[in-house]
């Protein structure tokens, strides 16, 4: 089990960092706030800070850990931060209340961060520790599982509208999958989601209990499956979508 | 909410070439942007004058309308002149760009 979830770990990591990494560059030439707001989400929190903070407790001495948690804490708020705020900016970019709610989310996170990080300084005792820091964690997933949700909500209602798009020729078939891809992400992360928050009000670790460790990365596994094919399809993928496309509308004809 | 340059401007122009009153013409462009999938916040002048070619004239006719073609028209013209500069960029237009195609 330990192993099985070290090697998703592994794979969500890498798969978030290439998604990340390529965002970023993506950004720099184009200069859109929303693939930088993406990449750094996928950088910061899950390709370094999530994999640091469940690996911290497995560093060889205390001070090796505790700059680990802070580290890895700090780059999930920030990185989740950065997923809020392109929400309500890609989605809601004229509503009055969109960049406030994803504030409000930030302060949750980083006040659940917080609560985090002092509980590793307070005692070296692991069960205490994850008894001290459970409020934070479940602050932190509830911020999460509200983006997640938004994420779902938005992404499927966009798909729903781009498909009756594409029957004017106002929308290609593509960047219409994307959107069913992008609620989809919401989705599966709003499952491990649970799963995580479950397991923290039954009182397991997030970082070392196998059920919450497996659902989270599994859950990040698939959702590193659907950012590859929603930021770096791949041609065949893409021709696919193009074709299958092509194929419904001539049986609607 | 505001509609969008686009919307607006076609909602004046329906209202100066109907009988329409303001929230009628409003209606009429909100349910044929419906049915096309877009909104009223975000629509550009590009798709809103496909939804004229397209669906509108079935909504004009609906509401007694019958030269819907002259109103059409109208409303193209009206669209020609509008500004869109500032707008916001579409959740579209940023996912077309964030895939790479």
């Amino acid at each position: 089990m330990a192993e099985l979830s070290l090697a998703c770990l592994a794979l969500y990591t890498l798969s978030s960092l290439v998604v990340g990494t390529r965002l970023i560059l993506r950004s720099r030439s184009s200069r859109g706030l929303p693939e930088l707001l993406m990449g750094l989400t996928y950088v910061a929190a899950s390709g370094i800070g999530y994999p640091l903070s469940v690996t911290a407790a497995f560093l060889p001495g205390r001070a090796a850990m505790l700059g680990a948690v802070v580290v890895g804490e700090v780059l999930i708020v920030f990185g989740c931060s950065c997923f809020l705020l392109f929400n309500a900016k890609v989605f809601r970019p004229n509503a009055a209340w969109s960049v406030p709610a994803a504030g409000l989310g930030a302060i949750i996170l980083a006040a659940g961060g917080g609560v985090v990080i002092i509980a590793n300084f307070s005692t070296p005792d692991a069960a205490l520790v994850a008894e001290r820091a459970r409020s934070g964690t479940a602050a932190m997933l509830l911020a999460l599982g509200g983006g997640h949700a938004w994420t779902a909500i938005e992404g499927l209602r966009h798909y729903r509208m781009m498909r009756r798009r594409l029957v004017l020729g106002l929308a290609e078939p593509v960047v219409t999958n994307r959107f069913l891809l992008w609620g989809l992400t919401g989705v599966v992360s709003m499952v491990w989601n649970s799963v995580a928050s479950s397991a923290l009000l039954a009182g397991a670790s997030l970082v070392s209990h196998p059920v919450p460790v497996l659902a989270i990365s599994l859950g990040g596994l698939v959702s590193a499956v659907l950012l590859v094919l929603i930021f770096m399809p791949p041609t065949w993928y893409a021709r696919w979508v193009a074709r299958e496309r092509g194929t419904r509308a001539l049986a609607t004809a | 909410m505001a509609g969008s340059v686009a919307f607006e401007a076609a909602c004046a122009e329906l209202e100066r070439s109907t009988s329409m009153d303001r929230w009628a013409a409003r209606g009429t462009l909100q349910l044929s942007l419906m049915d096309a999938g877009l909104e009223t916040a975000s629509v550009s002048a590009t798709q809103l004058g496909v939804v004229i070619d397209r669906l509108l004239p079935r909504q004009l006719q609906s509401h007694g309308i019958t030269d819907a073609t002259t109103v059409c028209t109208r409303l193209h013209t009206a669209l020609a002149t509008v500004d869109e500069r500032g707008a916001a960029e579409s959740a579209d237009a940023v996912f077309s760009r964030l895939g790479g195609s």
